[in-house]
């Protein structure tokens, strides 16, 4: 995910937290054991898109006091989760 | 900045080369790289042929060695390839994390180095339980310094940990720098107000 953003000429700040979300939702799937996830990076002018697919539940673990749903929108406030797939969408700064 | 797309495909449940791939996107480089030297020793060129996968068998064959205990053991490849970093073979040896433990007064102290995230935390909890086990040790100082990532895994770790070493009357602090990823984590969750923080060692108390 970083090896993308970066090819996407992101700023490298976003780029690190493009790849958190992506880890967490990596994590989500397999907490949940999610048969298939399909990650898509698109590039645009002015912000970077990251949808993902196949993940049933942002839920937390019971040693942390919040939601990996709470910990990306934090990170996204435009994060949106909808029947398995979420969409983050954030302004891609200049690398 | 560019524009365009990047499209990658996860199958968790597929067989070997889909597990390959699952762990290309997790762990980026370092997974293929750690899955290509495992085929190496067969003296198999190619990939895509059954022979060339046994390293892959081999390291989802290890899941026995961490039966129960570690959570995410539901995922045959998150299970297996943990394994190998958690028993420190040559496996997993130099892949992601490092521990050093010192005694400083009180605390013992886990120099930690590398990346924390749900591969590599069952490793960190392991070695943070196995300090905070000793009576004398409920006073753990985890030194993130060389941590370059930290996820909500990691995260996790160091919150269980704490109630851990707590409910035995010690305590639990991390040493990570003000710009760190950590730092940024902890403030982003307001853990921050709850995990005591130093940004230098040097500033243990005795």
């Amino acid at each position: 995910m970083a090896s993308s953003s970066r090819y996407l000429g992101l700023d490298p700040a976003l780029c690190e937290d493009l790849r958190l979300a992506a880890n967490e939702l990596f994590t989500a799937a397999a907490d949940a054991s999610a048969p298939m996830l399909e990650f898509r990076m698109e590039g645009g002018p002015d912000a970077a898109t990251l949808t993902v697919l196949g993940v049933p539940d942002l839920g937390g673990s019971a040693d942390l006091p919040l939601t990996r749903q709470e910990l990306l929108t934090a990170l996204f406030p435009d994060l949106s989760h909808d029947d398995g797939t979420v969409v983050i969408r954030a302004a891609s700064g200049r690398a | 900045m560019g524009s365009g797309g990047v499209d990658v495909e996860v199958d968790l449940g597929a067989p070997h080369l889909e597990k390959e791939r699952a762990g290309f996107v997790h762990r980026d480089a370092k997974l293929v790289h750690r899955v290509e030297r495992e085929v190496q020793p067969g003296g198999h060129a190619g990939r895509n042929r059954p022979q060339d996968l046994q390293g892959v068998r081999a390291c989802r064959s290890d899941q026995s060695h961490v039966a129960g205990g570690l959570g995410h053991a539901r995922n045959p490849i998150l299970s297996g390839c943990r394994t190998a970093a958690s028993r420190g073979d040559q496996r997993g040896a130099g892949i992601d994390l490092s521990i050093e433990i010192e005694q400083r007064g009180r605390w013992t102290v886990l120099r930690v180095g590398g990346e924390i995230d749900l591969y590599t935390s069952p490793q960190l909890r392991e070695r943070l339980l196995e300090a905070a086990a000793v009576e004398t040790s409920a006073f753990v100082a985890l030194d993130l310094t060389g941590v370059t990532f930290v996820d909500s895994s990691g995260l996790g770790v160091i919150v269980g940990g704490l109630k851990h070493v707590r409910e035995r009357g010690g305590d639990l602090l991390v040493v990570a720098a003000d710009d760190s990823p950590l730092a940024k984590l902890l403030t982003l969750t307001s853990l921050d107000e709850a995990v005591r923080r130093l940004v230098s060692l040097d500033e243990l108390d005795a």
